[in-house]
C-alpha cells in the first residue's frame, strides 16, 4: 500500500468576504452583488501515489498550487474534494488527525518563523513536552535528533546565534524527535546560501537513506530535483507532468511550458544537441554529459 | 557619482559582551556605470555593508563619501544640514529582502509616487517619476489603480522594486532580489535590472546566492567572507579562485566547473560553455 494517495482531491480556499472575521460566522450575502466572485480551485482533482521511503520532488510555478497540495499532506488542509490517504488514514478522519500530524512532519521557508524556543534543546523538545512524555526521554529523543542533523554541538544555543541552514536543521531536529514517517520540506532551502542549501539537503537524503523516511521536497531549485526518485510538476493548481529525474528533465518544451527551467547541465547538453552534437535526450549528470562528449 | 568607503568597521553592541564585528577594514569604491553583485554566506557581513552604503548604519569607524561629500556629519545639525545629508543619501537606493512586505498605499501607483513625494517632488512630478519606474519594471497600467495587495508575488516584487527606482538614484542596491521566485520569476526581475542598468548607466548591485545568477549578470563581484572583503574583481577573475570560494561555502556555477572538468577554461554561462566545447 503506498504511503501517500490522492484521489481527485480538490481544494477551494474559503473567500474572506463571506465570513465575518469576528464570530466566523458566514455573512449574508451583499444582496447587490448578483453574481458571486468568479472562484477557482487552489488545486484540481490531482491523483498521486507516494511509496514509502521515496525521496519526491514538487515542482511548478508560484502559485501553481504546490504549497496547497502539502498543507494537505499533514491536515493542515483538508480537500474540498475527494480523498486524501497518509499512512493509510483519510485525513478527513478527525480523530486521527494527530496521528498523521506526527507521521508527516512539515519544515517551512522561513526558518525565523518557525523557531519558538529561546534554546536549540527547548525547542526540539516542544512537540514532545506537548504529547506529555516523560522528562528523561524527551532528553534523550532530543540529544538524539540533534546528532542525527549533526547540531549536538549547538543544543545549548541561543536560535538566532545560528545560521539559516543550521535553524532549518533544527527545525528538522524538531520534527525527527516526534519519529515521523515522513518529512515534507516546503521551500525550505529558498532562503539559505550554497552551503546552507547543501547542509539541509544532505541531511533529509541521509535521513532518507538511512532511517527510510519519505521525504516530499517542494523547491525552486532543479538541482535538488535531480537526486529524486520520482518528480511531480504542478501546473495551474494541476498535475502537470510526473517521473523520475530523466523523464522529466528531457521534455525541455513542457518543463518551459510549466514555467520551469532545466538544470544547468541540461540546458548545456540541450544547446550542444542543438549544435549538431549528439547527446542523448535523457543525460541529467555531469559523468553523463562528460562520457557523452568523450564518444563524439 | 562614486560611494567611497574607506578602513569602514561596523561593530554592533559595541561595549557589550555581545559585541560583534560585522565588518571590517573594508576600502571600496562602487558606482561606475556597471552590474555589481555581492556574494558571500550567511553572516558575512553583505547586509551590514549595503545599509552602510546609503547611510542606514553610521559606520563605528571610518568614513563613507559620495563624490568626495561625507554622507554624516558629527554633533548637532541644523535642520537644513539634516535636510542636506537625507537628499544626498538619495542618490542610493536600497532595495531590501522580500521588499514586498513594506508596500502599504491604496493602490499601486500611490505606493510608487511616495518616494519621489519624499524627495519633495509636486504631486504632477512625483507621478510622471512613478509611471516611468512602473513601465520601467513591466508592471502595465491596467494595474496602476489596484491595491498592491491584489496582485501575485512577482508583481508585488517588481511594484515594491519600482518605489525606489522612481526616485531616481544612482546607485541601486538590492538585496536578494530573487529570493523565493521561481525560476521565470527570477529571470523576469533579472533581466529588467540588466535593462535598466544599460539605459540608464546607472550602477546596480545585488546581493546574490545563486552562482549562476552571479556568472550571468555581474561584470564585477565582490566576494566577502567573515566581514571582511576577500575577493574584488571582474567576474571571471573572482571565479577563478574557485578553491577560495568553495573553502568560504560559494563555490562556482555548475556549467563552470563542469567545463574545467573536461579541461577546458571554466565557462561563466551555459552559452560560453557551449561555444568552448564545440572548439
Amino acid at each position: 500500500m503506498s504511503f501517500i494517495k490522492a484521489e481527485k482531491i480538490k481544494y477551494r480556499y474559503p473567500v474572506m468576504e463571506d465570513v465575518d472575521a469576528f464570530s466566523g460566522e458566514e455573512k449574508e450575502k451583499d444582496k447587490q452583488q448578483e453574481e458571486p466572485k468568479p472562484e477557482e480551485d487552489a488545486i484540481k482533482d490531482i491523483s498521486l501515489e507516494i511509496q514509502a521511503g521515496q525521496f519526491i520532488c514538487i515542482l511548478g510555478m508560484n502559485g501553481s498550487g504546490k504549497s496547497t497540495f502539502a498543507k494537505h499532506l499533514n491536515a493542515l488542509l483538508l480537500p474540498t474534494e475527494g480523498t486524501l490517504w497518509v499512512d493509510g488514514i483519510d485525513t478527513n478522519e478527525d480523530e486521527q488527525v494527530w496521528d498523521i500530524r506526527k507521521s508527516v512532519g512539515m519544515v517551512f521557508q522561513n526558518p525565523d518563523n518557525q523557531i519558538i524556543g529561546s534554546v536549540v534543546d527547548e525547542d526540539v523538545a516542544f512537540g514532545l513536552e506537548n504529547l506529555g512524555i516523560p522528562s528523561e526521554q524527551i532528553q534523550e529523543s532530543v540529544s538524539r535528533s540533534l546528532e542525527e542533523v549533526g547540531m549536538k554541538d549547538f543544543a545549548k544555543y541561543s536560535p538566532n546565534k545560528l545560521s539559516g541552514g543550521q535553524k532549518q536543521r533544527v527545525a528538522v531536529a524538531g520534527i525527527l524527535a516526534m519519529e515521523p514517517k515522513c518529512i515534507v520540506l516546503d521551500e525550505s532551502t529558498a532562503m539559505l546560501d550554497p552551503r546552507g542549501r547543501d547542509e539541509v539537503m544532505d541531511t533529509v537524503l541521509r535521513l532518507n537513506k538511512e532511517k527510510g523516511i519519505t521525504v516530499i521536497a517542494i523547491t525552486h531549485y532543479m538541482e535538488e530535483a535531480l537526486d529524486a526518485d520520482y518528480i511531480f510538476v504542478m501546473k495551474k493548481g494541476e498535475l502537470f507532468m510526473q517521473g523520475t529525474p530523466k523523464e522529466i528533465f528531457s521534455q525541455d518544451e513542457k518543463i518551459e511550458e510549466a514555467g520551469l527551467t532545466l538544470p544547468q547541465l541540461c540546458q548545456l547538453a540541450k544547446a550542444l544537441r542543438e549544435k549538431g552534437m549528439n547527446i542523448p535526450k535523457d543525460v541529467i549528470t555531469a559523468d553523463e554529459l562528460r562520457e557523452a562528449i568523450k564518444n563524439q | 557619482m562614486i560611494i567611497k568607503l574607506d578602513n569602514v568597521n561596523y561593530i554592533y553592541n559595541q561595549g557589550s559582551s555581545e559585541e560583534v564585528k560585522a565588518v571590517s577594514d573594508i576600502n571600496l569604491e562602487i558606482g561606475e556605470d556597471t552590474f555589481i553583485c555581492i556574494i558571500g554566506s550567511t553572516g558575512s557581513g553583505k547586509s551590514t555593508l549595503i545599509q552602510m552604503l546609503n547611510g542606514l548604519l553610521v559606520p563605528t569607524t571610518g568614513s563613507v563619501t559620495y563624490d568626495g561629500v561625507p554622507i554624516y556629519k558629527e554633533g548637532k545639525l541644523t535642520k537644513e544640514e539634516k535636510k542636506a545629508l537625507r537628499n544626498l543619501r538619495c542618490h542610493v537606493g536600497l532595495v531590501f529582502q522580500y521588499p514586498e512586505y513594506q508596500l502599504f498605499e491604496e493602490t499601486v501607483l500611490k505606493d510608487v509616487c511616495y518616494g519621489p513625494k519624499n524627495l519633495g517632488l509636486s504631486e504632477e512630478e512625483a507621478k510622471e517619476k512613478a509611471i516611468e519606474a512602473l513601465t520601467a519594471v513591466g508592471v502595465s497600467e491596467e494595474l496602476f489603480e489596484k491595491s498592491p495587495f491584489e496582485l501575485s508575488g512577482g508583481e508585488k516584487r517588481r511594484v515594491a522594486i519600482a518605489g525606489v527606482l522612481a526616485m531616481e538614484p544612482d546607485v541601486i542596491i538590492l538585496d536578494e532580489p530573487t529570493a523565493g521566485l521561481d525560476p521565470a520569476g527570477k529571470v523576469e526581475i533579472l533581466d529588467l535590472l540588466k535593462n535598466y542598468q544599460q539605459e540608464k548607466h546607472v550602477t546596480v548591485t545585488l546581493v546574490s546566492h545563486s552562482m549562476e545568477e552571479v556568472a550571468k549578470y555581474a561584470k564585477r563581484v565582490i566576494a566577502m567572507h567573515k566581514s571582511k572583503v576577500i575577493l574584488d574583481g571582474t567576474t571571471r577573475e573572482v571565479f577563478s579562485h574557485r578553491k577560495e570560494l568553495e573553502d568560504i561555502g560559494l563555490g562556482v556555477p555548475e556549467v563552470y566547473e563542469f567545463t574545467e572538468s573536461l579541461g577546458l577554461e571554466g565557462a561563466l554561462t551555459v552559452e560560453e560553455a557551449c561555444s568552448k566545447i564545440l572548439q
